[in-house]
């Protein structure tokens, strides 16, 4: 716009001076050159010579005829007077005047008179003489003419003039307008240059100022800022970057920027990413990576490069932050460092607490069960008080030894839980007949709270809700003298959650208090001092174990006049079931089991003592065999009916003396074998039922386990098979069925994705171990001897052989669905 | 010297010299040493206020024979009194001020019609005005502007085309005075 002007402005000027040029040169060489001479000089001497020749002429006549020297006078006169008409008549002049009709007449009216007077002038003196008087009168009149004819001549010139002078004054006026046009523009011109001046000074101003800005943000940016062209030659060098490389910027600068700042073998990945970067439009690629760095000294160190090409037009401009990671990866090392540590530690804990059990387990076995044995000798009173000291001392500290050992393993996520059918009612009946002695002794009462339907069977996990009852309930008998303690559920709507409370009139808890009791190892004071104290473990388990079912324990108290214990879970209901008969109670059945013959393989001397006085007792023989390799040949020699192997025990443990054993052929290859464990894991129990034990005592071992124990094992190896799934009606299998296809294959996911991880072993092995009880319950035999087959896998540290079992789980599974799905047959036949 | 030489070869020796100075006149360009033609016809120019030292008086009369001597120059040219081009026969006035041993000065010319006018000897350059006795190889009559026009060449020099020149311009000139 403003270039427009300016050029149209100077396109006026340029055409206005040529025309001016043109102008200015027409008129000075109009001016240059005079067209003709004096017109008024020629006009007034025509009149000045007429009257010449007329003075003459009079002389002449009054000359005497021999006065030569006046006719001569004459002629000459008329000469002159002839050669001035005849100027005029071939002059320029004659041309300009001849326009005017006056000037012309008589300029004719004077030529006549010449031509007529030629003849006498010419002619001889006498002759002359005497044409003279004619001549005078003719010269008289023709005075006016003349006069006229220069009148005439002198008022064209004048007109002549005036119009020159017009135009001289025409061209003068252009001029000074043009030029005064010219002055005009080139003053706009100058304007708006100046204008252009103080707008570009701004611009300049303000461009500067930015630059200042944009050079402070990247001097004190705390990354370095590299910019390069597309030729990977730096351009610029930021103060941050001078520091991390421990280069000036003016080596930096036109430098190679793979060649100066990386080491040889990043170089190319380098060149590689810039090239890309360079490749694409500008704003629309930024690459990150990470690199490691070379600086002058020679320290190789981690930086993050962030590169982007800048959107600007001219030649490629790449900008490249770089960040120095050499404290973020240390972090991170630290942090990697810190974690394995932990993770170590949990690992020793979890170690120590699996050794610490046995450990103190073993010697715990000796005493319990020698005390057990003294209480059958015959005692004096004195002595049985001091066995019954004994023998309380000796369960709290088992208790105390249990109560940490499931603490701890609630914290390191070592307790599994169980998916199986529980019997509300016979669970709530079960806690109460448990805690009734003792609360008779504390002269309160137990009532049970249980709606119609709380005869129905839930999924839930029944050790685990049974441990935290009993620990509720107890908990209420301890803290309640002559109160009533209530053990109530209910169902919170038909898919609603069930909820459980313990409540009990005691002496309530403080409101400071209500907190703290949930805190492992508190007690609080209480005026009721119990032989028993607690170790102030039991509600962090039952909190613990509740977390683990799915729900939250709370408690709720007024100090003085109770308290209640509350948690809700989310049970699947299984429907109406039949009443099963009780299990056996805890009383012992001497006698109920026929004679045995028992060959008991147990390394620790105490222990095989105890033992066999317990079997004695309980009326079976007993062989001894002190490790594996006697246990073998003594297994070889003769059968037996049952067989107690310890799994502990130097060169030869039990599990692999079980193994020998079902391996080989012999007499005792189809021996039930129960296994003397000290290990209380669970999955422990798993291992050695796969390695083909019957069951496990775990120890210390009473001699009520024992006996319930030896009987089940003996009466179940007459029936067909301990497979609970049987006590399932079809009709609830029918109906849970496709909730147990859905954990299941939820469970498979996840045993598959956590298969993948070296570190997650005991975690795959937890899930395999939970599914493959739930298969089993739901009548997936093969589903579950393969689950049983990975489990064991993994606990012989065969984790590979455990992965490709794994692999092949899909394939069972479909098949195993696919029967479930077609299935409504009764258990036993799916496969 | 001359008693030596034969009366032939003084005759000869007579007529060499003569050539020779001839010739040196011309050389040294000092046309004033060199005689001028007697007079045979009426004098048309009579030139005054000359060195009294070189010429009777100071005067000098000149016929047409004795100006085709001085100088004999063509001029074509158009002027402001005629119709188209003629050409003008004279003696060119520098040629003339050579002749005269004039450098300075003004000559005042005259006319048969009391015109005059003052020619600076300045004006007579090489290829300047000329003063003209013959018009397209006629001599001119004084009905004709004769006998002598100071004819500048306009065609050849448009500057000479101007108010001052034009006055320059006498015809009918019989008379010219130097004044220094």
């Amino acid at each position: 716009m403003v270039r427009a002007a300016i050029f149209s402005g100077l396109l006026v000027c340029i055409s206005g001076i040529a025309v001016l040029t043109l102008n200015v040169a027409e008129r000075i060489a109009e001016g240059a050159t005079a067209n003709r001479d004096s017109g008024h000089w020629t006009l007034s001497q025509t009149e000045v010579e007429l009257m010449a020749l007329d003075v003459a002429i009079h002389e002449a006549q009054d000359a005497a005829p021999d006065q030569h020297a006046a006719y001569a006078e004459v002629r000459r006169r008329f000469d002159i007077f002839y050669s001035r008409i005849v100027t005029i008549s071939t002059s320029d002049l004659h041309t300009e005047l001849s326009a005017n009709e006056s000037f012309l007449d008589n300029f004719q009216k004077i030529k006549v008179f010449l031509f007529n007077a030629v003849r006498d002038i010419d002619g001889e003196n006498a002759a002359l003489a005497a044409a003279l008087p004619d001549l005078q009168s003719q010269v008289l009149a023709l005075r006016p003419s003349v006069r006229a004819m220069a009148l005439a001549g002198l008022s064209t010139l004048a007109r002549t003039t005036a119009s020159a002078r017009e135009q001289v004054e025409q061209t003068l006026t252009l001029v000074a307008a043009l030029t005064v046009v010219s002055m005009l523009t080139l003053l706009a011109m100058v304007a708006v240059l100046l204008r252009m001046d103080a707008v570009n000074r701004t611009r300049r101003i303000e461009i500067e100022a930015s630059a200042a800005h944009m050079a402070a943000i990247v001097a004190t940016a705390q990354d370095a800022v590299v910019t390069m062209d597309g030729r990977h030659r730096i351009t610029s060098f930021n103060m941050r970057a001078e520091q991390m490389f421990g280069l000036p910027a003016v080596r930096a600068i036109g430098a190679n920027a793979a060649d100066l700042l990386l080491p040889a073998n990043q170089r190319s990945a380098l060149r590689r990413i810039i090239d890309e970067v360079a490749s694409h439009d500008p704003g629309q690629e930024t690459r990150r990576q990470r690199l490691l760095a070379l600086n002058r000294q020679g320290t190789i160190f981690p930086v993050e490069l962030s590169i982007s090409a800048a959107d600007r037009p001219g030649p490629r401009l790449l900008v490249a932050f770089l960040r120095d990671l050499t404290a973020e990866v240390a972090a991170e090392e630290n942090l990697l460092k810190a974690r394995d540590r932990a993770l170590a530690g949990e690992r020793a804990k979890a170690e120590l607490l699996a050794v610490m059990s046995h450990e103190i387990r073993t010697p715990l076995n000796g005493l319990l069960g020698t005390i057990e044995l003294l209480g059958l000798t015959r005692l004096t009173r004195k002595q049985r008080d001091y066995v019954h000291i004994l023998e309380s001392a000796g369960n709290v500290l088992l208790q105390h030894v249990n109560d940490v050992l499931e603490i701890s393993r609630h914290d390191n996520r070592q307790v599994p839980s169980v998916s199986e059918p529980v019997n509300l009612a016979r669970l709530a009946h079960d806690v109460i007949d448990n805690q009734a002695a003792t609360a008779a002794q504390q002269g309160s009462r137990l009532v049970l709270d249980l709606p119609a339907t709380a005869r129905c069977t839930v999924v839930s996990d029944m050790r685990l809700l049974k441990q935290v009852l009993l620990n509720l309930v107890g908990n209420a008998v301890k803290f309640t003298r002559n109160g009533t303690i209530t053990l109530r559920i209910r169902h919170l709507g038909p898919d609603g959650p069930t909820e459980f409370s313990v409540q009990d009139t005691g002496i309530g808890i403080a409101p400071q208090d209500l907190l703290r009791i949930f805190d492992d190892f508190v007690t609080l004071d209480t005026s009721y001092a119990r032989p028993q104290g607690g170790t102030g473990l039991g509600l962090g388990i039952a909190r613990r174990a509740v977390a683990q079912l799915g729900g939250t324990l709370t408690a709720e108290s007024r100090p003085g006049q109770g308290s209640t214990f509350r948690f809700s879970l989310a049970l699947p209901l299984l429907g109406p079931v039949q009443d099963q008969p009780p299990r056996p109670g805890r009383l012992s059945q001497a006698g109920q089991t026929p004679a045995l013959d028992v060959l008991m393989i147990e390394d620790n001397a105490n222990n095989r003592l105890v033992l066999r006085e317990m079997l004695t007792h309980l009326g079976h023989r007993v062989t001894e065999a002190e490790d594996g390799a006697q246990g073998l040949i003594a297994a070889a020699q003769r059968r037996y009916d049952l067989i107690l192997m310890d799994i502990s025990m130097p060169n030869m443990d039990g599990l692999q003396a079980t193994g020998v054993l079902r391996g080989q052929p012999g007499p005792n290859a189809a021996t039930p074998i129960i296994a003397l464990t000290a290990h209380a894991l669970p999955d422990e129990q798993e291992r050695f039922r796969a390695a083909g034990m019957a069951d496990v005592l775990i120890k210390p071992i009473s001699m009520t386990q024992l006996d319930d124990v030896l009987h089940r094992v003996c009466t179940a190896s007459v029936a067909v098979g301990d497979d609970p799934g049987q006590s399932l009606t079809d009709a609830i299998m029918a109906r849970r069925r496709p909730a147990f296809i859905a954990e299941a294959e939820d469970l498979l996911a996840r045993i598959a994705a956590l298969a993948a991880e070296p570190d997650a072993n005991d975690q795959t092995c937890a899930l395999v171990h939970r599914l493959a009880g739930s298969a089993s319950l739901f009548g997936a035999d093969r589903l579950a001897t393969r689950l049983a087959l990975i489990e064991t896998h993994f606990k012989t540290g065969n984790p590979a052989a455990a992965r490709t079992e794994i692999a092949d789980l899909p394939w069972c599974w479909q098949h195993t669905k696919c029967d479930l799905i077609n299935s409504d047959a009764p258990p036993g036949t799916v496969g | 010297m001359f008693r030596l030489i034969s009366s032939g070869g003084q005759k000869l020796l007579k007529v060499v010299i003569t050539g020779l100075a001839f010739i040196a006149s011309f050389a040294t360009g000092a046309l004033a040493e060199t005689p001028l033609p007697p007079l045979v016809t009426e004098p048309m120019l009579a030139i005054t206020g000359l060195d009294e030292s070189r010429f009777a008086d100071g005067t000098l009369l000149l016929d047409s024979g004795r100006l085709a001597a001085i100088d004999t120059t063509r001029l074509t040219t158009t002027t402001p009194w005629t119709e188209g081009p003629h050409e003008f026969t004279g003696v060119r006035l520098a040629a003339l001020i050579d002749f005269l041993g004039l450098s300075d000065g003004v000559l005042v010319a005259y006319a048969l019609n009391d015109y005059s006018v003052e020619i600076p000897v300045s004006e007579a350059a090489p290829d300047g005005p000329i003063i003209a006795y013959a018009i397209d190889g006629q001599p001119m009559t004084v009905r004709s502007r004769g006998p002598l026009w100071v004819i500048y060449p306009f065609d050849q020099n448009p500057d000479y085309r101007s108010e001052v020149t034009y006055t320059r311009s006498i015809w009918q000139m019989n008379r010219l005075e130097v004044r220094p």
